[in-house]
């Protein structure tokens, strides 16, 4: 038996996996990391969205997001932000809905594994999360009453709107139901406040509710946009089944670049699990604009004021999930300017990255992690942001890892408007 | 203008870091030690279904202090805190003994999960007394994102929920036991 057949056997023995070329061996304790980022589990559920897994209100959500009557002058939609065929992502620096907005947009692959939503984690589910850019004057800039009206108006929602929620408010009476209307905190003498104001409690509560439904069946929509089928999948497979030719599925460089990854450069310890994020906020010292972002801490303040948190009255388990998940939130640990961790599921398609979108590739981005040039000051809270000091080499190898991250292949019918907001029978 | 930090809140957060290493003892009495706390060699059946029925408070749990069941009564009736399923923690001064353990079997990375904990002094739980659960990690400078909730049981166990440790590498686990006017901590590591 040649020496190197003996060495093969011994790393099948205890569990190591050579590369193709046999150059790369991985311990037993990096084994072990990398076991743990692959397969993608199913999304977890949303106990405090009934219809969460509900595919009728996933095929009613998909013609939400799809459709730019959404909107203030029928322009935007979800999916001018979240464009399908650019990763559900923009490809700008900063989003821009009717006008210009203050962070970058963030992917929608793999949402619905999410603990909290936005860069500064002011949402705690997706249903609430996708009802804000609706009503924000800078992206969809409508209005609630709107959104109703024309679902009530068009025929095909309307159905599928019964099939999946039962009736809507008594929209026909234009008196309880102005065409436009919506809570403008701060501006009681905006249009659409002064109409809010006119209708009666119950009719508020009644378009309320609908509305948290409106996101309730995107939400069940953007549940389905998964990517769990990555080179990366594959090579793992590969490291659980002792099979070299799936473990050959990475080349060299990005093997080296899984080893940096779960290794020396550390970025596991933040880009966790599956999703390849530890889905809370940190400060990694990115560099910041003027505009003095604070990121999380005040997200969490706007989190605890808003009547869509896992705390209200519109979340469908009664407040279960919210009482741990929002009532024990500490108020004082957020130190300095701290931002959601993305995934890293296809991140070498939603460039550019980081909150304020400061890189424009991926060598950018983990340049920065190995050389921190221009960092902000370090924060006591995050010292484990330090620099890596990675050679040329090294810091290629871990951008080749992070594109076999890389599977795009969701079915074609959920990258576009449905032909029909309800399913056929 | 990039902000300054808001040295209030990390000079406390250092000064609790600081309070909670205290002393090597308390690292000697940390996780698993030899000692079997009196009292325990008549074990029931643990009844986990009598857990979580305490009251339900955002503060400290406090246990009843005025319980009519004897101290030896109460005592016939502790979990066997040698099984491997538990951990026990002696407080830094020695005058508690913290036994707790992971009420899913495992301490997930990560997840939610909730903890049983009973305090025991001279063998016998704790009557009358506040626990807080808190967790650190000293390589990153900073603890859980939430304030778990201890609940008493009407056996007088805690049931810790919120608990979550959301990334791997070194924790410690810090049990703060208020009685009367003076508190102990009983700390213990974790690596996930």
């Amino acid at each position: 038996m040649s020496a190197s057949l003996v060495l093969l056997g011994l790393a099948l023995v205890v569990g190591q996996a050579p590369a193709a070329d046999g150059a790369l061996v991985f311990s037993d304790e990096e084994r072990a990391v990398l076991l743990e980022l692959s397969p993608v589990p199913g999304p977890p559920g949303d106990p405090t969205n009934a219809v969460f897994e509900s595919a009728a209100a996933a095929r009613l959500g998909q013609a939400l997001f799809f459709d730019a009557r959404l909107s203030a002058d029928g322009s935007i939609s979800c999916a001018s932000c979240h464009v399908p065929a650019k990763s559900w992502t923009d490809g700008k620096p900063l989003a821009s809905g009717l006008s210009g907005l203050s962070r970058h947009t963030m992917t929608l692959w793999n949402v619905a594994h999410s603990r909290w939503f936005f860069w500064d984690g002011r949402k705690d589910s997706l249903w609430s999360q996708a009802l804000a850019p609706l009503e924000d004057p800078r992206e969809h800039g409508t209005s609630r009453l709107a959104i109703l009206h024309v679902i009530a108006a068009d025929a095909g929602y309307a159905r599928a709107w019964r099939e999946v929620f039962g009736e809507l408010p008594a929209l026909d009476d234009a008196r309880r139901f102005p065409p436009e209307g919506r809570p403008v905190p701060g501006e009681p003498e905006h249009a659409h406040a002064l109409a809010w104001a006119s209708m009666s409690p119950e009719d508020q509560e009644a378009a309320t509710r609908a509305f948290a439904n409106v996101g309730k069946a995107i939400a069940a929509f953007e549940r389905r946009i998964e990517s769990r089928a990555a080179p990366f999948d594959r090579f793992v497979e590969g490291l659980r089944e002792h099979d070299a030719a799936k473990v050959a599925t990475l080349d060299a460089r990005a093997q080296r670049g899984a080893r940096l990854f779960v290794g020396e450069a550390r970025c596991v310890v933040c880009h966790d699990g599956p999703s390849f994020t530890d889905l809370e906020f940190h400060d990694n010292r990115v560099p910041v604009g003027e505009g003095g972002d604070p990121g999380r801490k005040l997200g969490l303040r706007r989190l605890r004021d808003d009547p869509f948190n896992a705390l209200g009255a519109f979340a469908d388990d009664g407040g279960e999930t919210g009482r741990i998940k929002l009532g024990l939130l500490t108020r004082d640990v957020h130190l300095g300017k701290q931002f959601k961790t993305p995934t890293l599921r296809n991140a070498a398609r939603t460039a550019p990255y980081m909150h304020e979108g400061q890189f424009a590739t991926l060598a950018e981005v983990v340049r920065f992690y190995s050389r921190l040039e221009n960092a902000s000051p370090e924060n006591p809270s995050e010292r484990i942001v330090q620099p890596l000091d990675l050679s040329v080499e090294e810091e290629a190898d871990l951008v080749a890892f992070l594109e076999s991250l890389t599977d795009e292949s969701l079915p074609a019918e959920l990258r576009g408007p449905p032909p029909t907001p309800y399913l056929p029978r | 203008m990039r902000g300054v930090p808001d040295l209030a809140p990390i000079l406390i957060v250092l000064v609790l870091f600081g309070a909670c290493l205290g002393s090597k003892s308390s690292q000697e009495g940390c996780a698993c030690g030899p000692e079997r706390p009196s009292g325990t060699e008549k074990n029931a059946p643990e009844d986990h279904a009598a857990a979580g029925t305490g009251p339900s408070t955002e503060e400290p749990a406090t246990s009843e202090p005025n319980d009519s069941r004897s101290a030896e009564a109460m005592a016939s009736s502790l979990p066997d805190f040698a099984d491997p399923s538990w951990t026990r923690v002696t407080s830094r001064a020695g005058k508690y003994l913290v036994c707790w353990r992971s009420l899913s079997g495992s301490v997930p990375r990560n997840q939610d999960f909730e903890l049983e904990a009973w305090v025991l002094k001279d063998g016998a739980p704790v009557r009358g007394a506040e626990l807080t659960v808190s967790a650190w990690m000293p390589a990153h400078g900073h603890g859980m994102l939430r304030q778990p909730q201890a609940r008493v049981n009407e056996d007088g166990s805690f049931r810790v929920a919120g608990m979550l440790l959301h990334m791997r590498g070194h924790w410690q686990l810090f049990f703060e036991v208020l009685e009367g006017s003076l508190s102990e901590t009983a700390e213990c590591a974790l690596d996930l």
